[in-house]
């Protein structure tokens, strides 16, 4: 076996972390940053959160940059990028989701290096290795962005997402604040938790799994099954262990990646847009069916960190299904409670999409950490497990 | 031992570039895979701390060496170690990809076409036991087992 396992990020969990904001800005040395955001953000005041911890120690956001839209455009990247560079700022604080992370990756590595064309350093470990310092600070409870080396961008000339993947994009510091997630709507909590779900387990039985990742992964599972129903229900605690398992997820497909579950639910969001999190709730069960005889070990492991459950008899095969049963009832409860949508169609599919999706989904780069090869007949009897 | 090894992918290199130059122009699978890239496509194959590379142009009549310093997809292996293990059949290609043993420069989706390309060729140099062990698992029922699934 050999793996690479990689996490320079610096974590700060827990009530009150926010105010912490201030110290980790004098420790990394910035003496001017901007709060990258999103509308929505700024319009449920969670910035206002982050002004008053920065107004205890005297200080104040200089700029804030609530532009980020949904699956960040690199039309949108650039134009951020490029304020950026005129007001010659060391560090960028991103609070928000994934998209508002992931853009602020991105950026504060174009801003450093003055890329006009995100589009050209597209790829695996070929980002230039400077960047202005990042303190990330998730909002919802499921993408775990601000833990991982990798991010998607949307190329809007071609209708297709690009990713990138590097160190460097991991940020420096993490902040956990449950207060961020208290009065997130149930669709949200449900989706990104479903999302983060998704990436301990195709982390887990991915083919670049390893000791580390599997620790990580099956520790995330465990904690969002014991806490999503709950969260759903209001629980603040259970939402906030499930920002915890966000991140613990994050760290964990950082370095294991995720496979073909994302690879359908990334071609599927970018024709249908379909927000991520939905797309990847359809394809969860499919995407497990499908490698249930060459994952059958990794997802026998996987039965044993659901909390609560004491079946253990049988080979391999015998406990992967039993854990694909319990997360088809999962997924369903949850679904249900969170009048969350079940089928593909339910975002418009029909027919015509059929092929593009598929074509898509092959050129996905996580196609290729799943445990089997994603043919086109994978592919299409996955979609239509979806539909159902 | 270093030079051993050198010396021995540099004769891989040549064998894989001339061999996937003839398969483009003989063999109709390796042609369907490479035609997903667009004409003028440049591609790389180089390995850190040696100074071996091959840079392939995908033009209408087939493929040609080029020398470049900006290929549209670069593949850098991070040594010689894993470079080798790849070219002799020993590693499979998705596990150098996902194993983080190469860089990649370029849209993702290129280099699996190219992967794919590679994996052919593979197929058709190799014996097939070695063939067989590089190409990724396929489960003989994986449809039917959603299947199974299904009806618990």
């Amino acid at each position: 076996m050999y793996y690479e396992f990689y996490n320079p990020l610096k974590i700060i969990s827990g009530k009150g972390s926010l105010y912490n904001l201030p110290v980790e800005l004098k420790r990394l040395n910035s003496s001017s940053f901007v709060v990258l955001t999103d509308k929505g953000i700024v319009k449920a005041g969670l910035i206002k959160k982050a002004e008053n911890a920065l107004d205890e120690a005297g200080m104040r956001i200089p700029l804030i940059i609530d532009d980020v839209e949904v699956e960040a455009p690199l039309g949108c990247l650039v134009d951020i990028s490029r304020r950026i560079l005129e007001i010659r700022c060391d560090c960028i604080v991103a609070i928000g989701g994934g998209s508002v992370l992931d853009a602020a990756k991105l950026v504060c590595v174009m801003a450093k290096n003055n890329i006009v064309d995100p589009s050209q350093i597209a790829g695996v470990d070929t980002l230039p290795k400077e960047r202005l310092n990042l303190i990330a600070i998730p909002t919802t409870c499921g993408t775990g962005a601000e833990a991982t080396g990798v991010c998607v961008a949307m190329d809007e000339k071609n209708n297709t997402k690009i990713a990138f993947a590097d160190d460097v994009l991991i940020p420096d510091v993490a902040i956990l604040d449950p207060a961020l997630v208290e009065a997130l709507p149930v669709r949200l909590v449900a989706s990104s938790a479903i999302d983060a779900l998704a990436h301990a387990i195709e982390a887990h039985i991915s083919i670049q799994s390893n000791p580390l990742s599997d620790a990580l992964s099956a520790k995330a599972l465990s904690m969002i099954w014991k806490n999503l129903p709950e969260a759903i229900n209001g629980d603040k605690n259970a939402r906030f262990c499930l920002l915890e398992a966000a991140n613990i997820a994050g760290v964990a497909f950082s370095n294991a990646m995720v496979g073909i579950i994302h690879s359908l639910a990334h071609a599927a969001g970018s024709i249908l847009h379909i927000p991520h999190s939905e797309a990847v709730s359809l394809f969860i069960l499919p995407g497990l069916s499908v490698q249930l005889e060459a994952a059958s070990d990794k997802l026998a492991d996987l039965l044993e960190a659901i909390p609560g459950i004491h079946e253990y008899s049988g080979d391999n095969l015998t406990k992967a299904n039993r854990f694909l049963y319990l997360i088809e009832r999962f997924l369903e409860d949850i679904k249900c409670a969170a009048g969350l949508p079940k089928s593909l169609t339910d975002y418009g599919y029909n027919d015509a999409y059929y092929d593009a999706i598929i074509t898509k989904a092959l050129q996905d780069g996580s196609s290729i950490f799943g445990r089997i090869k994603l043919t086109p007949e994978i592919a299409g009897a996955m979609i239509k497990q979806s539909l159902r | 031992m270093y030079a051993i090894k050198r010396k021995l992918l540099s004769v891989l290199f040549v064998f894989f570039e001339t061999s996937l130059k003839l398969l483009y122009k003989r063999d109709k699978t390796t042609k369907d895979i490479l035609s997903r890239l667009p004409d003028g496509f440049v591609f790389s194959i180089s390995v850190d701390f040696s100074n071996l590379s091959i840079t392939i142009q995908k033009g209408e009549n087939g493929l040609r060496r080029l020398r470049t310093d900006h290929p549209d997809l670069s593949i850098n292996f991070k040594n010689i170690h894993w470079a080798l293990l790849c070219f002799a059949g020993v590693i499979p290609q998705h596990t150098a990809f996902a194993g983080k043993m190469v860089r990649i420069k370029g849209n993702i989706d290129s280099a699996l076409i190219v992967t794919e390309a590679i994996y052919r060729l593979q197929e058709i140099i190799f014996p097939p036991p070695v063939a067989r062990k590089l190409t990724r698992k396929s489960y003989k029922k994986p449809i039917e087992s959603m299947e199974q699934i299904k009806g618990w």
